[in-house]
């Protein structure tokens, strides 16, 4: 049971990020107006982390669907949606109107339901880091 | 078949220390941010990641901007209205603007200083602006443009052709207004 458990949720957020990813990658330069938008990076690091966040998304997918890799996988997940949960926050905090920016070219306003949607998938992410494969020594 | 998957799961094996975890989940973020950036080097439309990051505008260019106000119709408003990808702004008196007004427009008092809620709009939205007549505007677009906002834009027809165009309007006075 547990087992399976943790198998749906590591599918179910690896097809996440992996659709988040794919979809920044096919328009990186959205993204990258998305990222500005945050008002949380020098204009000098926009694109650079704008550029490599996708490819980060897509291997954090790649990595939860791979039992070896798994709970590294859940761990940069949930960092990565303290970050995104962080950004969402400020925005909001800050009352700036902007696109979340979350998956791609589908438009959608930070709001309230954005971060609660962050801090589902972040509970997600912390139940695969405990429910993934572990070595036979208990580690 | 599920059942299979999941013993297969179970066997997986991973013997990592805490530490080690950590350093693998850090060495996977790494190699992820190589090949963002490699597919972005790659690609012909990928974003420029040597110097700052300059947004594109919908049209809107440095000497389009020198030359005068972007003009944009009321179809394409209303579909960057109904996409929430514009924020619209009144420069008629007051009292007009109470009898009728875009939705969602916030009523702009037409001096050359971007006023205090602009300060929330990101500098990179787009920006529409109408009064009674095209020219009312401009000065406003000017000042906005000069204040750093890079996709300002005039409704052409003023609010005339957008109550004409049948585009969704509202009445009432500006609530996020001083």
């Amino acid at each position: 049971m547990r087992a399976t458990v943790g198998l749906v949720l590591r599918c179910a957020l690896a097809a996440l990020f992996l659709y988040a990813g794919l979809a920044k990658l096919a328009d990186v330069r959205s993204f990258a107006s998305d990222v500005a938008n945050y008002r949380m990076l020098p204009a000098a690091l926009v694109g650079p982390f704008a550029a490599s966040i996708p490819g980060v998304e897509v291997a954090c997918g790649v990595g939860l669907l791979r039992a070896r890799s798994a709970r590294a996988a859940a761990i940069l997940a949930t960092g990565l949606l303290v970050a995104f949960t962080v950004a969402a926050v400020q925005a909001l905090a800050r009352d700036i109107n902007i696109d979340c920016g979350c998956f791609g070219s589908v438009r959608a306003p930070v709001t309230l339901f954005t971060i609660a949607r962050d801090a589902g998938f972040l509970v997600a992410a912390l139940a695969s880091i405990a429910l993934a494969p572990r070595g036979s020594d208990g580690r | 078949m599920w059942a299979a998957l999941v013993a297969a799961e179970a066997a997986g094996r991973e013997n990592t220390a805490p530490m080690g975890l950590v350093r693998h989940s850090v060495i996977l973020a790494i190699l992820g941010a190589l090949g963002g950036l490699l597919v972005n080097a790659i690609r012909a439309d990928g974003v420029a990641i040597l110097r700052p990051f300059e947004p594109e505008t919908h049209g809107a260019t440095e000497c389009s901007i020198a030359a005068g106000p972007v003009e944009i119709g009321v179809t394409e408003a209303e579909s960057l209205l109904a996409a929430n990808e514009a924020v619209f702004g009144d420069v008629r008196p007051a009292a007009e603007y109470a009898e009728g007004h875009v939705v969602d427009a916030v009523h702009l008092p037409c001096s050359a200083d971007a006023p205090d809620w602009l300060g929330n709009v990101a500098k990179y939205s787009t920006v529409i602006l109408y009064g009674e007549k095209d020219a009312d505007a401009d000065q406003v677009a000017h000042s906005l443009s000069a204040a750093g906002y890079r996709d300002v834009r005039v409704l052409r027809g003023g609010f005339a052709a957008w109550r004409d165009g049948g585009g969704l309007a509202a009445s009432g006075p500006c609530t996020v207004c001083d």
